[in-house]
């Protein structure tokens, strides 16, 4: 019976969709065929089989048949390299880094299609792609990818609000603002245990020594993400920068004042979201969207005593510091994309091939196709509710069988040509909050440059830099000693780098 | 016989000094045990737990009744099973000729067995044998290209070897074949050797998840390892740069129950080998 209607409203999802693409792609020559395989990153626990829902009504709604290949996230890029390096590559396929050098190498070595006009004559890509992102992902100014697009800002302190209220300070505006907060719940017994045993803030060094939180707080203090422009239109890494320095002594103060985790160098982000979860800590630097998902084992513990409490009412979020530089509104940008869908020349030989994948991609990225990688199928995985998707009562389910399909999604989250959700009213701000701060986001200027000494050499020069950094706020090093440590990276080649970004930078101005 | 104080207070300290050692090693396994049937709740605010507070079985229902874990674990007994005795076939047939004199180029086999000990292809050689070999997406590709350690194949050649002569010679007179020998008369004398290295392989199979997660595109052929790998990374990686959207963490008790499910059966099998153990490794090792 459910089945039936199932199937009923995909065939009419299926014609309705039909019509408007078999006029788009008149006259040219296209070829669909009816199988083709699709490698994407997997970020959920399970894998959904051939009969999954959601996979069924894809391949009817494209009318082929997608054959996923699913593989760890994490084991993905040498999954990948391993297949280009024996030019055994997938039809279509998520390539995560745009500035691997592998990916770089084999796309300027003509491996990949240039989708570049492509994407200009299809009427889906080029109204859901905005130039800036396609100009982030390009290489030497080609297109050789669609990207996955993703929310420019995500980022925001987060900080208990159940706290801050006991604390009565006010929402914090500043850096120093924030200090207070960190300062005010380490001196006081807010998790109600005893002791005053509350770490501030805690920080943890991430996969290439790079302190967690240390993407935002320069941000905050008026530095740039990664690389800052300066007025005589140079650009320079960021930790090179007057606000970088202050933001270290920020953190060294904490450390000195006991306020910081003295572990940090050996734990990871992961152990301080459990610290957070379990109350040892009341704040922490990351991504708004990330107390949706990471705090829920808490609130059901909170909710032992108090049935009605919700998550915002245990947690609360500023976006919108003001930094000390020009008391404005910054807050970092991400990249604005998340991977990206590459085509391989060895398996679509002809452009009448590339012509139906991309049809097939057209599909998927229509309102019909959005919705289905967003939320599923109607009546299965979500009820419309006042022209709302509201999704069933079943988070395991959902995660699993629409979740995992989300990676095939192309500009949903910046398009958003689906359905708008029936979320509760926490979850509807962090999006407004997210959608609202993009216009102050302080996004990576290097991102669409290229550097071969940095795609080279670059995460290695870095990771000294991370180090030194986490000497300096350990008091190991001092301000003479991280200058040396700035200098070594400047002659192991970070000059190369510098000079190689901004000759890229001055070719792109002009 | 009356033991002297000093020997008794030796003995004492000795048995509490290895027992508090042997605790240590112990102490993860509790941990991760008593974690697996915490509730969620209770575990979050404790963080450490060593002595039970609370009891569910909430996660181990969870996770079992997932069709993935139960199939990946499936997959991997299967995997184990076959594979050892496979390897242990392979080991046995190529180190049995090499421990005769008599074999035609033997140092030159020899020689190119132990250069693989030194020089190994890499991953990208490795994939195109198994890619031209036809064996990507089969179970083939994770038994296949590791079937005999060259570790083990020595120790075997030298345990071979090290069997005295003249029960072979015996048997050839008595007009014994050599499949004859290796079956009646060598393998009876190995068994020692053969438990030592069926969980040796055993393990090694049934651990292994990098081979599964390059070779394999099908999903429903993943051994456990794979998927208790994908649950564990989910959760360490949150609050990472390149962490996706919405992705969602599994509860720290999930991936207990998953640890708990993807050690149980290997450590089922050690206790019935372990007796094997200490003269299994010691033999062939030192004589050669």
């Amino acid at each position: 019976m459910k089945k039936r209607t199932v199937s009923l409203f995909l065939c009419l999802l299926l014609l309705a969709t039909l019509l408007p693409f078999s006029a788009l792609a008149e006259g040219e020559d296209v070829n669909v065929r009816d199988k083709y395989t699709i490698m994407i990153p997997l970020w959920t626990t399970e894998v959904p089989t051939e009969d999954s829902v959601t996979w069924q009504a894809l391949n009817e709604l494209t009318g082929t048949q997608l054959e996923l290949i699913f593989v760890p996230s994490d084991v993905y890029t040498e999954r990948l390299t391993v297949l280009m390096a024996s030019n055994q590559l997938p039809d279509a396929f998520v390539v995560l880094k745009n500035k691997d050098g592998t990916y770089v190498n084999a796309a300027r070595g003509g491996m990949f299609w240039d989708l570049t006009e492509f994407i200009q004559e299809s009427d889906v890509f080029s109204a859901n792609y905005s130039p800036l992102i396609l100009q982030n992902t390009a290489i030497d100014g080609r297109n050789y990818a669609l990207p996955r697009t993703r929310v420019l800002a995500r980022k925001a302190f987060c900080y208990r609000r159940d706290w801050l209220e006991a604390s009565g300070l006010p929402k914090p505006e500043t850096m120093e603002d924030i200090y207070n907060v960190i300062q005010n719940f380490a001196a006081n017994d807010y998790d109600g245990n005893g002791k005053i045993d509350t770490i501030g803030l805690i920080t943890a060094a991430g996969s290439n020594g790079s302190l967690w939180g240390m993407d935002i707080m320069p941000i905050y203090m008026g530095s740039g993400k990664d690389w800052v422009v300066q007025a005589e239109n140079t650009l320079i890494p960021s930790f090179m920068t007057e606000p970088y320095l202050n933001t270290m002594k920020w953190l060294k103060r904490l450390y000195d004042e006991n306020l910081l985790n003295k572990d940090f160098p050996t734990i990871s982000s992961a152990k301080g979201f459990e610290m957070v979860a379990s109350e040892m800590c009341g704040v922490f630097f990351g991504n708004s969207d990330e107390i949706l998902t990471n705090f829920g084992t808490l609130l059901k513990a909170k909710q032992q005593e108090n049935p009605d409490l919700k998550l915002e009412d245990i947690f609360d979020f500023t976006s919108a510091v003001i930094s000390p530089t020009d008391n404005a509104v910054h807050t970092p940008g991400g990249s604005g994309f998340n991977g990206m869908f590459v085509f391989a020349k060895a398996n679509l030989p002809t452009e009448a091939d590339l012509r139906g994948i991309l049809k097939v991609f057209e599909i998927i990225d229509s309102a019909e196709g959005q919705n289905l990688v967003n939320w599923g199928v109607e009546g299965v995985h979500y009820n419309l509710v006042d022209g709302k998707a509201l999704p069933v009562d079943d988070s395991t389910f959902i995660t699993n069988d629409v979740l995992t399909f989300q990676q095939l999604g192309l500009t949903g989250y910046t398009s958003q040509l689906y359905l708008p959700g029936d979320v509760d009213d926490f979850t509807a701000r962090v999006n407004a909050d997210q959608k609202e701060m993009a216009q102050y986001a302080v996004v990576n200027p290097v991102l669409p440059l290229s550097s071969d000494t940095d795609t080279e050499i670059g995460t290695m020069l870095t990771q000294n830099i991370n180090d030194a950094i986490a000497q300096f706020v350990a008091g190991q090093l001092d301000e003479a000693g991280f200058q040396v440590a700035i200098n070594q990276w400047l002659a192991e080649g970070g000059e190369a780098i510098i000079e190689e970004y901004n000759a890229a930078y001055q070719a792109a101005q002009n | 016989m009356k033991r002297s104080k000093a020997s008794l207070l030796f003995d004492i300290f000795n048995h509490s000094f290895l027992g508090l050692v042997s605790l240590m090693a112990m102490i993860p396994f509790i941990y991760i045990l008593i974690a697996s049937i915490t509730p969620p709740e209770i575990l979050l605010k404790e963080r450490f737990i060593l002595i039970p507070k609370g009891f569910s079985l909430e996660a181990y229902g969870y996770v079992l009744n997932t069709s993935t874990i139960t199939h990946a674990l499936l997959v991997s007994i299967c995997l184990t099973v076959t594979g050892t005795l496979f390897n242990l076939a392979m080991t046995v047939l190529f180190a049995y000729p090499l421990s005769h004199q008599g074999l035609y180029g033997r140092s030159m086999i020899t020689f190119m067995v132990v250069f693989t000990m030194m020089f190994s292809g890499g991953i990208l050689p490795t994939y195109m044998v198994v890619r031209q070999l036809g064996l990507i997406d089969t179970y083939a590709s994770l038994i296949l290209p590791g079937s005999i350690s060259t570790f083990n194949l020595i120790i075997f050649r030298n345990f071979f070897q090290s069997l005295p002569a003249e029960i072979e010679e015996s048997a050839k007179i008595d007009g014994a074949n050599y499949p004859f020998i290796l079956s009646r008369i060598i393998l009876p004398l190995s068994v020692p050797l053969l438990a030592t290295f069926a969980v040796m392989y055993g393990v090694g199979i049934w651990n292994s998840w990098f081979s599964a997660t390059l070779y394999l595109n099908s999903s429903d052929k993943w051994p456990i390892q794979v998927v208790l790998r994908q649950i564990i990374n989910l959760a360490t990686r949150v609050g990472s740069e390149d962490i996706d959207v919405g992705v969602v963490v599994p509860q720290q008790s999930v991936r207990m129950v998953t640890i708990i499910i993807t050690i149980t059966p290997i450590l089922l099998v050690y206790p019935f080998l372990q007796r094997y153990f200490t003269k299994g490794i010691l033999m062939g090792s030192i004589k050669g």
